[in-house]
């Protein structure tokens, strides 16, 4: 929050939030320009991220074991500022597992917790049923909405994974303090597990638990990762100029700060 | 002594505690009696809960102007779209209340992400002071995070080759043992948090003060009906097959 004082009534602006602005149009016109070059042809190279490589390895041992697939977008919203982008990228990989299945013809379970995300996540598989030519086999009871009780979602879905013993749960998005119950619920259920979320304080349970972790932003790259769309790794482009620029202020500034320069600090009062 | 109601409350608070604990033995019919209690629980609670909000919503100030009311109506009437999903005819038109609310949603987070995310997060490192004289224990550690920060941000580099470039495998790994330090610290702070946690309700299920010492009892007979069932079923399958 900013005080009334802050407020430069002559030119309109407030002080200290400039550089908010600058920084937030930096990254918005690089991720415009990237996005540009993608439509023209020029899609950036994306690395590898073994987690993501494992779905399909995971998908494919519960095939081979003939049990269902279990795939988790998390348990927040769409809308809150930090969490709502990982329950995009969940869906995301949603989509990719849920073309996976319809494929190799395996049951695709999603336990969902937020009542306006439950169409989009039973959208996302019915169209991958129909794309596939096969709109008969999609069973909207697999798109299950279970609480929206943090916890009553987390029994139940222990529950879930302790009945139908799944080949593969595969979880990405935000999660809480559920995720170790999850992941170590999932082990003792024999899944081969991949794991993922931005939330920090989860993120050592998923790393012990699961057989492959995508660690923070991993999960935002996974979305781009698996569709192959050229116009949301170009956007992971727009993200990755954000970073160096971080990258770079950062060290530059703590360099001039410690030989007497508060040059950079005074941006941050613009 | 409490009163009846109060008693009954206890046991079934102890019930659904044991029960849901149960299935660290197995998947058991405990288990489900619990769980379906508790999502049954807790879909009641929410649905009181956001009819009470919408209520209240009324009672305060859209209730108040005609313009209002208009508002409130139409707000409703977008809320009803949602349920479009249900009907295969006009099933899209759902995508109308989820189009408004992730745009509102993220139009709003966009003008503090950029603070709260980015730029205040720089603001420390750029306050570093890499060289205290008089302080050297604190000048190491200063280093330490001037080195730590941006090569964990550099790891999740993911576009481009420049992550092929050679020094980035050693910022890679540098990288990668700070978040193991990082994890390490939050996973033993974190469990130390639910240990305290299971000693609460240990100590509800004992009826330590200052919960009701009518917990104990209970936990004894529950506990005893609850393990004797379990493992009876188990050596009665086992006799079966």
């Amino acid at each position: 929050m900013f005080e009334v004082s802050q407020i430069n009534l002559s030119d309109g602006f407030v002080a200290g939030r400039m550089l908010g602005l600058v920084g937030l149009l930096l990254i918005m016109l690089a991720s415009a320009y990237f996005i540009y070059m993608a439509r023209k042809g020029k899609v950036p190279k994306i690395r590898r991220i073994a987690g993501i490589d494992a779905i399909d390895e995971a998908i494919g041992r519960a095939v081979e074991m003939g049990r269902p697939v279990m795939c988790s977008h998390g348990i927040a919203g769409l809308t809150e500022a930090t969490t709502g982008p990982q329950t995009i990228a969940g869906l995301g990989v949603t989509a990719y597992v849920a073309k996976k299945c319809v494929d190799v013809s395996t049951r695709l379970m999603i336990p969902v917790r937020q009542p306006n995300v439950w169409p989009i996540a039973a959208d996302i598989v019915e169209t991958a049923y129909r794309m596939a030519g096969k709109p008969q086999e999609y069973k909207s009871s697999d798109i299950m909405f279970l609480s929206t009780d943090q916890f009553g979602f987390t029994s139940s879905y222990i529950g879930i994974l302790m009945r139908e013993k799944p080949g593969a749960n595969i979880m990405v998005g935000a999660y809480w303090a559920e995720s170790m119950q999850l992941a170590t619920s999932g082990a003792r259920a024999g899944c081969i597990q991949i794991a993922g979320t931005a939330a920090v304080a989860q993120i050592p349970y998923f790393v012990l638990a699961s057989d492959y972790c995508l660690i923070g932003e991993e999960i935002y790259a996974a979305s781009a990762y698996v569709s192959g769309e050229g116009e949301q790794i170009a956007s992971l482009a727009g993200q990755d100029f954000g970073r160096l620029i971080a990258v770079g202020i950062m060290l530059l500034g703590a360099l001039l700060n410690t030989a007497g320069i508060k040059m950079i600090i005074d941006l941050w009062r613009w | 002594m409490v009163d009846t109601i109060t008693l009954i409350g206890i046991y079934i608070a102890v019930f659904l505690t044991l029960g849901l604990f149960t299935i660290l033995y197995k998947e058991n019919v405990w288990f489900r009696i619990a769980e379906a209690i508790y999502l049954g629980l807790a879909v009641g609670y929410g649905i009181a809960f956001d009819l009470k909000y919408l209520r209240d919503q009324w009672n305060s100030p859209w209730s108040k102007e005609p313009m209002l009311m208009v508002g409130f109506a139409l707000a409703i009437l977008v809320g009803i779209l949602w349920y479009a999903r249900f009907n295969r005819s006009v099933f899209y038109l759902y995508r109308w209340p989820l189009a408004i609310t992730v745009g509102t949603g993220i139009g709003m987070a966009l003008k503090t992400v950029i603070f709260s995310q980015f730029l205040d997060q720089i603001r420390p490192q750029i306050n570093l002071n890499l060289w205290l004289p008089n302080n050297p224990w604190q000048s190491l550690w200063n280093i330490l995070v001037f080195l730590m920060v941006p090569s964990v941000l550099l790891y999740f580099w993911f576009t481009g080759s420049g992550h092929e470039w050679a020094p980035m495998k050693v910022v890679d790994k540098f990288a990668r043992y700070t978040m193991m330090l990082g994890f390490g610290y939050m996973f033993g702070n974190a469990v130390l948090g639910r240990y305290s946690l299971f000693i609460g309700r240990a100590q509800f299920l004992l009826g330590i003060t200052p919960n009701p010492p009518e917990a104990q009892p209970a936990f004894w007979v529950i506990a005893a009906v609850m393990l004797i069932t379990l493992i009876g079923w188990d050596l009665y399958k086992r006799q079966k097959s």
